[in-house]
């Protein structure tokens, strides 16, 4: 048998058996609720279950503490110059930074601003871009265009064009179809276009535009289903000035 | 142990942060994060804290050199992380945590250096709980049946913030500065608590040998 344990030991071992078993089998408390503890923001039933958790575990004690010396060391920050040792370890620790630093968490507010009117700025040209595209669809002085309404008249249009310029043809088929395709022929030796899906508009008019050289050409219209030929049409384009 | 712990303030009047003190804090933490100074600014969390996290380690036991190198391991630890601090959590609360972790991150490194050199453990020194906290009936063992009653009723019969107190002071070993904090009353009200606590079961157990007890 072992020897008695002295006294004033015993009274300890009573002494944590004690606490221990008045704190129950509670979890420890997190560090929030000894903050809170610390505070006097606990509730009374709840200040008194961490008074038992604190006597029963050495270990909530000591967090306690840690706990009241960093509230009581932010409370003060900055109030006074910091000593010889803390200024030394500071020496060594920015030695032991990483050179590179990383990115902020945040973009500063400037970074974010520019970002914001960047966005602006490209929905505003987007949106005017888009305006222009449909701009860009309507005749405009500058082109030239050439109705070629009439596929039953004789003579043949003849239009002055500078060399490379666009032109604009502009159709009104008799015939309502869905959708035209219109098959051009250029001067000899200039070859054949195709031009797909065309739409008649509001005004029952089709319009579709062509550069090419001076010469004769020939436009034929096809459309509906069965797809047949609706119209043939011939233009000359001579260099403008000649 | 130690009665002083720097830095502290005693219990009944609680650390009350000023506004200037956390205010400052505040606008360090945020010029951090938004890296307009962040030198500067971890400066002044460094000094704020340095101490009080040197500290966390001295109170573990750990040799003075140690605690030095697990501090600034905490305030590497600190720097990296502090960009995912959010703000609506406690500071001081994440700091205990970073602190917490660096130190059971060194707790098993050196148990694992431990068991690679076959080394006798001192755990049971580290950890006073398990060497003082003797199960009933383990003591029944070590005291006769009856003495080991009159002790427990002695004890329970305290009142409980008299009995809590003598627990803080004799089984967790800590300064009357320290119970103070703990139980949130003011130093001469744990001397007295204290002084009275040992009266009573002087007078309760007058057959134990509690004369040299000291509290």
């Amino acid at each position: 048998m072992p020897p008695p344990l002295p006294d004033p030991e015993a009274l300890i071992a009573a002494l944590a058996e004690q606490a221990r078993s008045a704190a129950g089998e509670a979890p420890d408390p997190e560090p929030e609720e000894l903050l809170d503890y610390l505070a006097g923001r606990l509730a009374p039933k709840d200040a008194e279950r961490v008074g038992r958790q604190l006597a029963a575990s050495p270990e909530t004690a000591r967090a306690l503490l840690d706990l009241a010396e960093l509230e009581a060391a932010g409370a003060a920050a900055g109030e006074g110059p910091a000593d010889l040792a803390v200024r030394a370890g500071w020496r060594d620790f920015e030695s032991r930074l990483p050179t590179a630093a990383p990115l902020p968490r945040r973009p500063p507010v400037w970074l974010s601003t520019l970002a914001a009117s960047l966005l602006v700025t490209t929905l505003g040209l987007g949106s005017w871009a888009w305006r222009l595209q449909g701009e860009l669809h309507r005749p405009i002085a500058n082109v030239r265009s050439l109705e070629l309404t009439d596929s039953r008249s004789a003579s043949e249009p003849v239009i002055s064009l500078p060399s490379g310029a666009p032109l604009r043809l502009v159709l009104a088929p008799v015939e309502r179809c869905p959708g035209y395709t219109a098959e051009i022929a250029g001067p000899q030796g200039s070859g054949r276009w195709t031009v797909p899906g065309l739409k008649r508009d509001a005004r029952g008019l089709l319009a579709l535009e062509i550069r090419g050289g001076p010469g004769a050409y020939k436009l034929a219209l096809l459309g509906c289903e069965p797809r047949r030929a609706l119209e043939e049409h011939r233009f000359r384009i001579k260099p403008d000035g000649g | 142990m130690t009665d002083q712990v720097a830095g502290l303030s005693a219990a009944g009047d609680p650390p009350e942060p000023s506004e200037a003190g956390t205010g400052a804090l505040e606008r360090a933490i945020l010029r951090f994060q938004d890296g307009s100074d962040r030198q500067g600014s971890f400066r002044l969390i460094y000094e704020t804290y340095f101490r009080a996290i040197e500290r966390f380690f001295a109170r573990k036991g750990l040799p003075p050199e140690d605690c030095l190198d697990l501090t600034q391991e905490t305030f590497l630890g600190i720097y990296k992380g502090l960009d995912g601090y959010e703000h609506r959590q406690r500071f001081t609360g994440w700091l205990y945590r970073v602190a917490t972790t660096t130190y059971l991150k060194r707790r098993r490194t050196a148990t694992a250096a431990k068991r690679a050199v076959v080394e006798v453990s001192r755990d049971g020194m580290e950890n006073p709980e398990q060497t003082l906290a003797v199960p009933g009936r383990q003591l029944a063992g070590l005291l006769d049946e009856e003495r080991w009653r009159a002790l427990r009723a002695a004890v329970a019969e305290l009142p409980d913030q008299m009995r809590e107190c003598l627990t803080l002071r004799l089984y967790h070993q800590l300064s009357y500065q320290e119970i103070a904090i703990a139980k949130k009353i003011s130093i001469e009200t744990v001397k007295a608590h204290l002084f009275r606590a040992r009266k009573k079961l002087q007078e309760s157990l007058a057959g134990f040998a509690l004369d040299n007890l000291e509290v």
